[in-house]
């Protein structure tokens, strides 16, 4: 599968992320390399069923009983910017 | 041209299980921001969701009530997009293989019922809260939201016009609200709708483009951006122009839908298996208990009300789909009151009271002991149908019984003639000129007179002995 300019910019509207041309560029070089790595796959004979999940757990279920939550002061003691007991983001209003 | 507008509707209802879909942070509404989050919440790497048991159950009720089919095997799925409400950048939720699929709810229209189609039932995770400080360059994140358990219930285009969402959303909540999954409080945002409107000119098989409307948070919203959007199409249509496909946002105070995210970047969430989470197997035994636990749906409750209580069908209805007029009817009745009496006070003053008060039925105070016996007061002639309107807010104010609240407020019927007789001679040398109507053989002349007495009384005489007392005393006066 061949990765596209056009297809670099359509993700990075997607994620947000304004890219220089040059990002652009070295971007698309890097994703081909990662699918042509990931396209070995399909050379493999793999006759079993499609696969969905690594193990073969199931039903693995939590009762509905309440735990405590973490103190809001470790919820946002990672947060970059915070105010009034929130996390701060950009303004966002779509 | 003569168009036909298509509907369809995505309802999301937050289910009222104790704990979030994930972890055991608890799920409930209010509360200062960011107090009901742990790792899982505020997506921490390393952290492992755990699927709550109680959510499956929840979601197979409601596809059992709405009459879908349960997948016995589905998974959860990642949908990615990036919005600062969503800390893991993904929301899990389900794609190709929901919970529930193909079912139907029943809905009253003008022609009769009809039956709206389900396409499916599945269960995710909501997001967090954006709040927004006026004229601030930043916005606040609240994850307290952030994994509450939600179901998205998908219709099929099957409505054809705003009254029949309408009916649909109502059947929706108080499907929901019976089977005891949602408390549907529009007002705290546990049910939203998406809706999908597209029209074709009348007679038209095939649909037309449609156009996905997002952030309706009430039914009314859902109802006025319904017709807003349907005469938006038909006027571009009128003018020549084609309806794109794309998704816009209601916005209520401004009454208008606003274009939201472009055609391309629709809809590419690159949905794949959520890796940890493991796939749910659902056994009949599994079903058949909880078909077992479903209680009366509203949709039986209306048939019984009107075959067993010979209600008509819109009381029936009306009281059938909200689970506090329905249990206080029928203690109501239960303890002696004639059915339509009954019905006709919950859904006249009652009701009255709860739309101005906006309380839900849920929290009216008194049982049906106390309502039938306001209601056997006024019929012994005890109270007049006036003071019994008099009676019902105090009734709302504390747990007095209505009989209690009549005689501490001396409301009882006045029925002694001797003190009537005093306010109709009173009455009478006041209002010369009725009195002088009567004698001229204008029978109407009475009707003011007993007005006029009962006003004297505050309410409180038997309109029925004025009537009769005031005939003998005017005829004595010719």
């Amino acid at each position: 599968m061949a990765i596209t300019m056009q297809e670099i910019e359509h993700l990075a509207r997607l994620s947000k992320l304004a890219l220089s041309n040059e990002e652009k560029e070295r971007l698309t070089g890097e994703m081909q390399s990662i699918l042509s790595f990931a396209d070995k796959l399909s050379g493999l004979d793999t006759a079993a069923d499609p696969t969905m999940f690594a193990s073969d757990g199931q039903n693995v279920f939590r009762e509905d009983e309440i735990h405590p939550s973490l103190p809001t002061s470790a919820i946002l003691q990672n947060a970059p910017e915070k105010d009034m007991e929130c996390f701060v983001v950009p303004k966002t209003v779509e | 041209m003569k168009y036909e507008t298509v509907i369809g509707l995505e309802v999301h209802a937050e289910l009222s299980t104790k704990t979030k879909i994930y972890c055991s942070c608890e799920n409930s509404f209010g509360g200062d921001t960011n107090t009901r989050c742990c790792p899982v919440c505020i997506g921490l790497p390393g952290a492992l969701p755990v699927l709550n048991r109680t959510v499956v159950d929840y979601g197979i009720k409601a596809g059992l009530a709405m009459h879908c089919s349960i997948a016995s095997y589905c998974k959860q799925d990642r949908k990615n997009y990036f919005y600062p409400d969503l800390p893991k950048a993904y929301q899990i939720s389900q794609f190709d293989l929901p919970l529930c699929s193909a079912g139907y709810v029943e809905i009253d229209t003008e022609e009769g019922m009809k039956n709206i189609g389900i396409t499916r039932i599945h269960i995710e995770e909501d997001a967090g809260k954006l709040l927004h400080a006026e004229g601030a360059n930043f916005s606040l994140v609240d994850y307290n939201r952030g994994g509450v358990p939600l179901i998205e219930i998908v219709s099929e285009p099957d409505m054809r016009s705003p009254e029949e969402a309408m009916a649909f959303l109502e059947a929706i909540k108080s499907t929901l609200q019976a089977i005891g999954v949602s408390d549907c409080k529009m007002q705290e945002g546990s049910l939203r709708c998406d809706i999908n409107v597209s029209v074709r000119p009348e007679g038209q098989e095939e649909f037309g483009v449609r156009s996905e409307c997002k952030n309706v948070n009430s039914f009314h919203a859902a109802v006025r951006a319904i017709k807003y959007e349907r005469d938006r199409q038909i006027a571009v249509l009128e003018a020549g122009g084609t309806v794109e496909q794309e998704t816009r946002r209601w916005d209520d105070a401004k009454g208008e839908s606003f274009l939201m995210r472009s055609k391309e970047e629709a809809h590419d969430y690159r949905y794949f298996p959520e890796p940890d989470l493991a796939p749910i197997y659902v056994d009949d035994a599994w079903i058949e208990d909880l078909r077992t636990s479903l209680p009366e749906l509203p949709s039986e409750k209306k048939k019984r009300y009107v075959e067993t209580y010979s209600l008509p069908k819109y009381d029936a209805g009306l009281i059938g789909a909200s689970l506090g007029l329905s249990k206080l009817f029928e203690d109501t009745v239960a303890a002696g009151a004639a059915p339509k009496t009954a019905s006709n006070w919950l859904l006249g003053e009652i009701s009255k009271i709860l739309n101005e008060s906006m309380l839900e039925a849920e929290a009216i105070p008194f049982d049906g002991k106390a309502l039938a016996e306001l209601i056997a007061m006024i019929e012994s002639g005890a109270i007049s149908g006036t003071i019994a309107k008099q009676v019902l807010p105090e009734m709302f104010a504390g747990n007095k019984s209505p009989k209690q609240i009549v005689e501490e407020k001396g409301l009882a019927q006045i029925s002694d003639e001797g003190a009537i007789m005093d306010m109709i001679q009173e009455v009478l040398a006041q209002n010369e000129a009725a009195v002088a109507d009567f004698r001229a053989g204008k029978d109407k002349a009475i009707g003011f007179l007993t007005g006029q007495v009962m006003r004297a009384s505050k309410g409180k005489a038997n309109p029925g002995v004025i009537q009769k007392m005031l005939r003998e005393a005017l005829t004595a006066l010719k």
